[in-house]
């Protein structure tokens, strides 16, 4: 065996892996699963979708019940506590304005959650419409939707959504918690849509001169319901995967804003912002807590939204798989 | 492949165009009278701030005043000046070569940890070192760019004095190393997860297992056979991805004090500077738009069945 180079391995399957039965029968009667059924199957069984559910879990738990993890006031900050050492129910001491720094993470979760979940949603709904449109019409609305993705797409992410904030900070100077966050999430919106609009209209050029389409339209599906049940539930895969990688890249981008100082104003308890906070101490390497405690935070909810998404990738693409 | 180059060069107009109108409508929509801040907040007369209005062509229409700027710029108009009197050009002109370099040697960083690391990987895949890097790079992926920066500035520039922990304005490559790494880590954690799929996808290809029937070296049929049809996708990652390295140094330009593109845009968009923003804003779009055709053009020397036509 040691010799047979990467590749080599199929040429001859070995007889003992093959067992007869899996070439002489063939079960008729079997129900063909759907695309999405087997999808699951796949998804059950792989390690790397259940690291990521509890992850995911865990943080839902955070955002639904803070108190469930903390007992303490985000918002209360003595200054007598400044820095003080970690005690009983304050796992982690406190930080510069004497700020419970575990009641901070935990209730910071909500911001950071509630910024990556709608910007992904209202990101992915714009780019499947487009995409969608564009790839099944073609012609002249796909020639106006494909120009105007790529206006959108050649202006760097991070510098569009600075100036958006920045615009909107000086319009409306105050406004709340959702306002904050629905002014990020705009701002990733608007300038993040071309990536999926892209990749749906990708797909759908491809699934649309499928026989099935043709099938469809034969037994007189109108344009309109084949687009919407035949072709866009089978071009969605990749999108799918896009978007939950993206969900963790825009909780990133929120606190690189935050950090920027055009994130969510400071009022707000969110991991961007203790972050934010956090630069002067680390600076000069004091109170290196006060960061790692959000930052870990933060690098684990990433994380689960990315391996969520490699294990999706992987039970979609069975291809991809060893 | 020149009329490919020149129909290229036709389409990117309208983008251009589009991107331009788009930034300079929305800081044009920032409340604030854009004189005041140019007086420095202090009162005016009446005729100096008509005579000001007028140079800066602000009683036009707002589409008049973007196709004033549009003629700035294309005419590299020296005395274009932004909000705060200064030329436009000659301020871009002094940041563009530091984040040039900057962005420059994190494409390098990037291309080559990428690719080789994510080479080893494909060719081993499933061993201890895929493993590895597979976590790591997904790691890597997870923790924001600043946190990363603050940390590698902190304990190899600080502490152990490896690296210069602060670059300012007078840089060179050497100090430039740090900040390079840091602004390369995420799209380095990127390339290796590409080019280890793209070379673990090719070795089972047909013309691979040809490559090998005809008794081909191993190393032949790695580097002319699998290597140079995985880096396709790859060379399109690493060379789309310079505009948007440029914008990421807005952050790491921050952390370690380089008066580059970054510092001048996100200064321009505090101050609400609308002709400074929009220029900044050009010049990225410019680049993105040459990378993607210079991206493209690649493509044919990796994979000779691409005919431009």
């Amino acid at each position: 065996m040691s010799d047979i180079r990467p590749g080599q391995e199929r040429f001859v399957a070995p007889l003992e892996e093959t067992p007869l039965r899996a070439i002489d029968a063939v079960d008729v009667d079997a129900v063909p699963e759907s695309q999405w059924k087997e999808a699951w199957k796949r998804l059950r069984a792989s390690p790397l979708f259940w690291l990521a559910s509890v992850i995911i879990l865990v943080l839902a738990v955070m955002v639904a019940f803070p108190t469930l993890f903390t007992s303490a006031d985000p918002n209360a900050a003595k200054l007598g506590n400044q820095f003080a050492p970690a005690s009983e129910g304050h796992p982690f001491g406190y930080n510069f304005q004497g700020a419970d720094i575990w009641a901070r993470t935990v209730y910071g979760a909500r911001a950071s959650v509630a910024v990556g979940l709608l910007a992904t949603l209202a990101t992915v709904a714009i780019g499947v419409v487009s995409g969608a449109v564009a790839g099944f019409f073609g012609g002249l609305t796909d020639t106006l939707i494909s120009r105007l993705s790529d206006v959108f797409f050649s202006i760097p992410l991070l510098l569009a959504c600075i100036v958006v904030i920045s615009v909107i900070n000086n319009i409306f100077p105050s406004r709340g918690f959702w306002g904050s966050v629905l002014v990020v999430v705009l701002a990733l919106a608007v300038f993040a849509w071309p990536q999926i609009t892209r990749q749906m209209r990708g797909a759908v050029l491809e699934v649309k001169n499928l026989e099935f389409v043709d099938a469809a339209t034969a037994i007189g599906a109108s344009k309109m319901a084949n687009l919407r049940r035949h072709i866009v539930p089978n071009a969605l895969s990749p999108v799918i995967v896009s978007a939950t990688i993206m969900l963790g890249v825009f909780i990133v981008s929120e606190s690189a804003l935050s950090f920027l100082g055009l994130g969510l104003p400071q009022n707000i308890v969110s991991w961007g912002n203790d972050l934010s906070d956090a630069q002067t101490l680390v600076r000069s390497g004091q109170h290196l807590v006060v960061m790692w405690v959000p930052a870990t935070a933060l690098a684990i909810t990433v994380l689960g939204f990315v391996l969520l998404g490699e294990a999706v990738r992987e039970a979609l693409d069975p291809k991809a798989r060893k | 492949m020149w009329w490919y180059v020149a129909k290229r060069l036709l389409q990117a107009i309208p983008v251009f165009l589009g991107a331009t109108l788009i930034i300079f409508v929305l800081t044009k929509l920032r409340p604030g009278d854009p004189i005041l801040a140019l007086a420095g907040n202090k009162p005016i007369s009446p005729e100096v701030r008509e005579a000001l209005r007028d140079q800066f062509h602000l009683n036009d229409f707002i589409g008049i005043q973007w196709l004033y700027f549009l003629k700035d710029v294309v005419t590299f108009n020296p005395d274009f000046v932004g909000l705060d009197g200064q030329p436009v050009f000659e301020k871009i002109s002094n940041a563009l070569p530091v984040t040039g370099t900057l962005a420059l040697m994190a494409l390098a960083m990037d291309a080559v940890i990428g690719i080789v690391v994510g080479t080893i990987a494909g060719l081993r895949r499933n061993g201890w070192f895929d493993s590895v890097t597979l976590v790591l790079s997904l790691v890597l992926l997870s923790i924001p760019i600043f946190v990363v920066g603050f940390v590698l500035q902190f304990v190899l520039g600080v502490k152990l004095g490896i690296f210069s922990p602060t670059v300012g304005g007078d840089w060179s490559v050497g100090s430039l190393l740090l900040p390079a790494f840091v602004l390369a880590i995420a799209n380095i954690a990127t390339t290796t997860r590409l080019t280890r799929t793209s070379v673990a996808n090719n070795l089972t290809a047909d013309h691979v297992r040809t490559a090998r029937a005809k008794g081909l070296s191993e190393r032949v049929v790695i580097r002319n056979h699998v290597l140079r049809n995985s880096l396709v996708p790859v060379v399109t990652y690493i060379g789309i991805n310079l505009g948007s390295l440029m914008a990421g140094a807005i952050i790491t330009e921050g952390i370690f004090n380089v008066q580059g593109i970054g510092n001048l845009a996100f200064q321009a968009v505090n101050r609400g500077d609308t002709p400074l923003t929009v220029s900044v804003v050009a010049v990225m779009v410019m680049l993105y738009v040459f990378m993607s055709l210079v991206v493209d053009l690649l493509y044919a020397v990796l994979d000779p069945r691409i005919r431009y036509v």
